[in-house]
C-alpha cells in the first residue's frame, strides 16, 4: 500500500485535476478534504463522459448507439471535444467525483483487493472505517509487484 | 361456488366486494406508487382469496391469445434487434431524405408508424429513439419535435393492426377478430391520420429545421450496411417475421389462433438462432432472450384478466351495460360515438389496458340490443380507435409516451407533462375527430 498517495482537493478545478493525472501518469486519484476525509475518486472516465456527445453516454442496452457509431455517425472534431471540455474545465473536481467507487478497509482480506482489481479498478482507496480518513491506496501495480518480489 | 366464501361469511355482497377490488386496483395503478404488476397480481389474489372466483375460474380468465402473442413477439424482437436492422432503417431513411432535417423528421414518423404496426409500441420507440438522438446530434437540430412526432406515430401506427397495440391484441383475442379484420377496418383511417399527422408536424416544426451542408454531407456519406452486424441473423429474423405475418393473414385457413402463431414464431426463431451452437452457448443465448421478455407487462395482464373476470363473474358489468344502453337510447350511432370519445378521453389519463379489459365484457353484453355479435362490430372499432389514439393525449396516456420521456430526460432534453399535453392533446382530438367521421361514414 502507498500510504502517501497523490490526492486531489475538492476545490481543485477539473483542468488542474486532469493535469495532475497527466503529471503523475495516473488514470484515477482519490479526492480528500483538508481534514484528510476520503470523498471519492476522480477518474479519467468522468472527464471522457463529459466530452463525448451526450447521446453516446446513453445507457445502450441494445448496442444500438455502438452500431450507429460503427456505421460512421457522430463525427466530431478535436475542436468540438475541446469546446465541451471547456464547459467543465473550471468546475471544482468535487462535482465530478465517483462516490460509489469501491474502497477497502484495513480489516479486509487480500482477496477483496484482488477481486476489485480483477473487476477493472486500477487502484483502491483504503479508508479507516471509524473516522472516514484516507489511509493510503493499493494499486494494480502494488498487486503485481507483490507477486514477483520475494520478501 | 362450492366452498363458503369469505365474502359470504363476512356478510358482504360479492358484487360490491368485486367492484371494490376492481376500483382499488384501478386507483392503485393510477397513483403509480406501486409497480403495476404488483397491484394487478394483488388484486387477482384478493379476488380469489375473497371467494369471488375459484382458482380454476380465475385461470380461465387469463386470455392465452393475449399472453402468448405478446410473449412470442417479445422473443422475436429480442432476437431480431441484435441484427442491426432498426439502425439500418433509420440511416436508410436519413439518406433517403438527403440529410434534410425536415425530410428525416417526416420519414422517421412513417418508419415509426410502420414498425409499430408490426411490433409493440414501447419496443418500437425503444428501438427508434436512441437512433434518432444520434442523428439529431449529428445534424445539430433540436430532438424534441422528432421525439414528440415519433411517440404519436407509434401509438397511431399500432392502432392499424391486431398486433400493433395491446388494446387491439386484447380486443382481437377476446372477441375473436382476425388480423385481417383489423387491417380492413382500421388501416384505412390510420393511413389518413398518419398523413395528417406528418403534415401537421412538418408545418409546425419540420419546415423551420435547418442543417449545414457539411452536416448533411456527413449523413450522406454514411453506409447503412455497416449497421448490420449479423447478416445471417437478419435473414432468419425477416423470414420468421414474414412467416408470422403470413400466418396471421391466413389464420382462418390454417385454423391457428394468434397466441399459437406468436409462440410458433418465437420457437422457430429460437431454433434458427441456436441450432448448431454448443449446449452452453444455447443455454446462455436462450436465457438472455427470456431475460429480455417484459415480465412486468405479462404479469400485469395476467393479474388484470383475473380481476376483470371476478367482476364479470358477479354479473355487474351486465347491469352497467344495460344502463349505458339506456343512456344512449339503444341507438348504435350514439353508443358507438359515445364509446369512441369516452375511450379516447379516459385513455388519455388512465392506462388504456384495464379500461379495455373492462369494456370488452360490457360491450359483449350489449349484443342482444344490436342483433347479436355481428351487430357489435362498429363498437369494437370505436373502442380500439378511442383507446389506442386517446393514449396520445397526455404524457401518462400510454407506456410509449413515458418511455420516451424517460430517455429524453436522461439525455438532458426537456419532455414534460405540460409541454407534451399542450402539443399532443389537440392533435389527439383531431385524430379522434377523423375517426368520428370515418365511423359515421362507414358503419353508423
Amino acid at each position: 500500500m502507498d500510504t502517501d498517495p497523490v490526492v486531489l482537493a475538492p476545490d481543485t478545478t477539473v483542468a488542474a485535476a486532469v493535469q495532475s493525472l497527466l503529471d503523475n501518469r495516473l488514470l484515477a486519484m482519490p479526492v480528500v478534504d483538508a481534514q484528510g476525509n476520503y470523498l471519492g475518486v476522480f477518474r479519467k472516465n468522468l472527464v471522457i463522459s463529459g466530452v463525448l456527445p451526450q447521446v453516446a453516454t446513453h445507457d445502450d442496452r441494445f448496442s444500438q448507439i455502438a452500431r450507429m457509431i460503427d456505421a460512421g455517425l457522430l463525427t466530431d472534431t478535436l475542436h468540438d471535444v475541446r469546446a465541451r471540455f471547456d464547459l467543465i474545465a473550471q468546475d471544482p473536481v468535487g462535482l465530478h467525483v465517483d462516490k460509489e467507487a469501491p474502497v477497502l478497509h484495513p480489516d479486509q482480506s487480500l482477496v477483496a483487493a484482488l477481486f476489485y482489481i480483477y473487476r477493472g479498478r486500477n487502484f483502491l482507496p483504503v479508508v479507516d472505517r471509524s473516522n472516514g480518513r484516507l489511509l493510503g491506496v493499493i494499486s494494480a501495480w502494488h498487486v503485481l509487484e507483490s507477486m514477483v518480489t520475494k520478501s | 361456488m362450492t366452498a363458503p366464501s369469505f365474502a359470504l361469511i363476512a356478510g358482504l355482497n360479492p358484487v360490491w366486494v368485486a367492484v371494490g377490488i376492481l376500483l382499488l386496483t384501478y386507483a392503485a395503478i393510477m397513483t403509480e406508487r406501486l409497480n403495476r404488476a404488483i397491484v394487478a397480481l394483488l388484486g387477482a389474489v384478493i379476488m380469489i382469496a375473497a371467494g369471488i372466483l375459484t382458482q380454476t375460474e380465475a385461470v380461465s380468465g387469463i386470455d392465452f391469445n393475449t399472453i402468448g402473442l405478446l410473449t412470442g413477439m417479445m422473443v422475436i424482437v429480442s432476437i431480431s434487434r441484435k441484427s442491426g436492422i432498426f439502425e439500418y432503417l433509420a440511416i436508410w431513411a436519413a439518406k433517403l431524405a438527403k440529410g434534410s432535417p425536415a425530410g428525416i423528421l417526416a420519414l422517421l414518423v412513417l418508419v415509426t408508424a410502420v414498425v409499430s404496426a408490426l411490433l409493440d409500441n414501447v419496443t418500437t420507440v425503444l428501438l427508434i429513439v436512441p437512433v434518432t438522438l444520434v442523428i439529431c446530434t449529428q445534424l445539430k437540430v433540436p430532438p424534441y419535435p422528432f421525439l414528440l412526432s415519433q411517440v404519436l406515430a407509434s401509438n397511431i401506427g399500432g392502432t392499424a393492426t391486431l398486433i400493433g397495440d395491446p388494446p387491439n391484441i386484447i380486443i382481437g383475442a377476446q372477441v375473436g377478430l382476425s388480423f385481417n379484420d383489423f387491417l380492413i377496418n382500421l388501416a384505412p383511417v390510420i393511413l389518413v391520420i398518419i398523413v395528417v399527422h406528418t403534415l401537421a408536424i412538418h408545418l409546425i416544426w419540420g419546415r423551420a429545421l435547418t442543417a449545414t451542408p457539411e452536416d448533411r454531407a456527413r449523413i450522406m456519406a454514411l453506409d447503412e450496411r455497416k449497421a448490420i452486424t449479423d447478416v445471417k441473423l437478419l435473414v432468419k429474423s425477416l423470414v420468421v417475421l414474414a412467416g408470422v405475418l403470413v400466418a396471421f393473414v391466413g389464420a382462418r385457413f390454417i385454423g391457428l389462433e394468434s397466441g399459437t402463431i406468436g409462440m410458433a414464431g418465437a420457437a422457430m426463431l429460437l431454433l434458427l438462432d441456436n441450432a448448431g451452437k454448443t449446449a452452453e452457448k444455447q443455454t446462455e443465448s436462450v436465457t438472455h432472450v427470456f431475460n429480455e421478455v417484459e415480465w412486468v407487462t405479462l404479469f400485469f395482464f395476467i393479474g388484470l384478466f383475473i380481476v376483470v373476470k371476478g367482476v364479470e363473474h358477479t354479473g355487474v358489468l351486465q347491469t352497467v351495460a344495460t344502463k349505458m344502453l339506456e343512456a344512449t337510447g339503444g341507438k348504435l350511432e350514439a353508443t358507438g360515438l359515445g364509446i369512441l370519445w369516452s375511450s379516447a378521453l379516459l385513455s388519455a389519463v388512465v392506462d388504456n389496458i384495464p379500461f379495455v379489459a373492462t369494456m370488452i365484457p360490457m360491450i359483449k353484453a350489449m349484443a342482444p340490443a344490436f342483433g347479436g355479435p355481428e351487430g357489435l362490430m362498429p363498437l369494437w372499432w370505436a373502442l380500439s380507435l378511442g383507446a389506442c389514439l386517446g393514449g396520445n393525449g397526455t404524457l401518462v396516456g400510454a407506456s410509449a409516451n413515458l418511455t420516451v420521456a424517460g430517455i429524453a430526460e436522461r439525455n438532458g432534453i426537456s419532455f414534460r407533462f405540460i409541454t407534451y399535453t399542450k402539443h399532443a392533446f389537440p392533435m389527439m382530438i383531431l385524430h379522434v375527430a377523423i375517426c368520428h367521421a370515418y365511423l359515421m361514414w362507414r358503419y353508423l
